[in-house]
């Protein structure tokens, strides 16, 4: 049995341990909740465009524009593919970062000729560890997603896919579906699928044609950017909202295992300081009875 | 005179969100005027100055990004990746912006570089407009 002395340090280093974790909890869900807020307000925006893109669309079927699949082909396009994965700065955020990596590798896998952009130390460290060669890493943005950082990112990718570098962009995130669950994803972000713009059943639809200024290919031009760095703006939040949240699970867990560690040990602390306190009661009576006999006899 | 429903979205925010009486847009072909009952139309937004009037009171403006517009029925919407009100408008912080950009469109840099800063410098000047014809009125 360890000495009481070993047993003081390990619960003072288990409490020190603990004041970080809380620490790292009590922040994490302040970031979470102000990230929330962030997402709740630019949602309107993404959901309006979105719907408009699609309406846009349906209206004029014949639209051809670069950033559509050709109508004819349904086979993967063959070329160098971009791919934007979306991971956390540090890592203590239970599986958050293995999920995302595990889901860019995965898209590796079935198709190796892909550029990767990386969002986040711990995947850029990932991927110079395994020699995966990065085109592009953004450091410091998974911190702070803000429009300008994203804006920025689109324009990188854009630029790729407007030269025809990148034949599709894919974008590996984490989503949040609901406050406590969250899943990595990868969605393919450019260029669109039609099908992915088909018509809803129940959706109103569109009375009269709308009338585009100065052509149809020009707004979708003008709004294109728009959308993919918005998609890309709320891939980043959400990706921080998971990120925080996963933290927050992994702390909460931490902290209580620090609770029943602490307990464990103080129990066992007072467990040896009572067997040392009968031992030194036994030494001290059985002294004292042989200085009684010594006197008796 | 008749008014119209408009919804103003910036990226970020909810900017304006009620009825209207006028709204002039910078498309790309010139500004677009719409009143009441326009036809539909969508059309896309260059950067530039919004200037729009809620009944009951003096014509507002805005600084607004590219984006698009939409009429449809009595109801607008204007998509825009960022709007601001003049007393929003950080003249210091827009000319430190435009500066910057300046610099950077000086340095020979990478094509996509050049785009950026010629998007930011045109938004920062955009802005200083902006606040300048507020100040003016």
């Amino acid at each position: 049995m360890a000495g009481t002395k070993e047993i003081k340090t390990h619960i003072e280093s288990v409490r020190e341990t603990r004041k970080i974790t809380n620490a790292m909890y009590l922040i994490a869900s302040t970031k979470l909740r102000r990230a929330r807020m962030e997402l709740d307000h630019t949602q309107p925006y993404f959901k309006a465009l979105r719907r408009e893109i699609k309406r846009i669309f349906r209206t004029a079927n014949e639209v051809d524009s670069r950033y559509f699949f050709p109508t004819d082909v349904d086979t993967p396009l063959e070329g160098t593919y971009g791919c934007l994965v979306i991971t956390a700065d540090k890592g203590l955020a239970g599986a958050y970062n293995q999920n995302a990596i595990r889901e860019a590798m995965r898209l590796l896998e079935q198709h190796p000729d892909v550029k990767l952009f990386v969002v986040g130390e711990y995947g850029r460290r990932f991927f110079s560890a395994h020699n995966i060669p990065i085109e592009h890493s953004f450091l410091y943005t998974a911190q702070n997603p803000t429009m300008a950082r994203a804006r920025e990112i689109s324009a990188l990718l854009l630029d790729g896919f407007d030269r025809g570098e990148l034949k599709q962009i894919f974008v590996v995130y984490t989503d949040m579906e609901n406050a406590m669950s969250f899943q990595a994803r990868s969605a393919r972000l450019l260029p669109f699928h039609r099908t992915y713009f088909a018509a809803p059943a129940g959706e109103k639809a569109v009375k009269e044609p709308f009338e585009f200024f100065p052509n149809t290919n020009e707004v979708l031009d003008s709004m294109m950017p728009s959308y993919v760095s918005g998609f890309i703006y709320s891939a980043l939040i959400d990706s921080f909202c998971c990120e925080q949240s996963a933290r927050m699970t992994a702390m909460d867990s931490a902290n209580q295992n620090a609770e029943h560690l602490l307990g464990e040990l103080s129990l066992e602390f007072n467990r040896v300081r009572q067997a040392a306190i009968t031992q030194e009661i036994t030494e001290v009576s059985a002294g004292a009875r042989a200085q009684r006999q010594k006197k008796g006899s | 005179m008749d008014t119209f429903q408009v919804h103003i979205l910036a990226a970020d925010k909810t900017f304006y969100e009620g009825p209207c009486l006028s709204l002039t847009i910078p498309a790309s072909d010139g500004e677009l005027g719409i009143l009441a009952h326009h036809s539909p139309v969508i059309a896309a937004v260059k950067p530039g100055t919004l200037r729009y009037q809620i009944p009951g009171e003096e014509p507002k403006l805005a600084a607004i990004s590219p984006g698009i517009v939409k009429v449809e029925g009595n109801d607008v919407l204007v998509l825009v990746d960022s709007a601001e009100r003049p007393e929003e408008i950080d003249v210091v912080r827009a000319r430190r912006e435009a500066d910057e950009a300046r610099e950077a469109l000086l340095q020979k840099r990478s094509r996509q570089e050049h785009q950026i800063a010629q998007a930011t410098l045109a938004r920062a000047l955009n802005r200083l407009r902006v606040k300048n014809m507020g100040i003016g009125r």
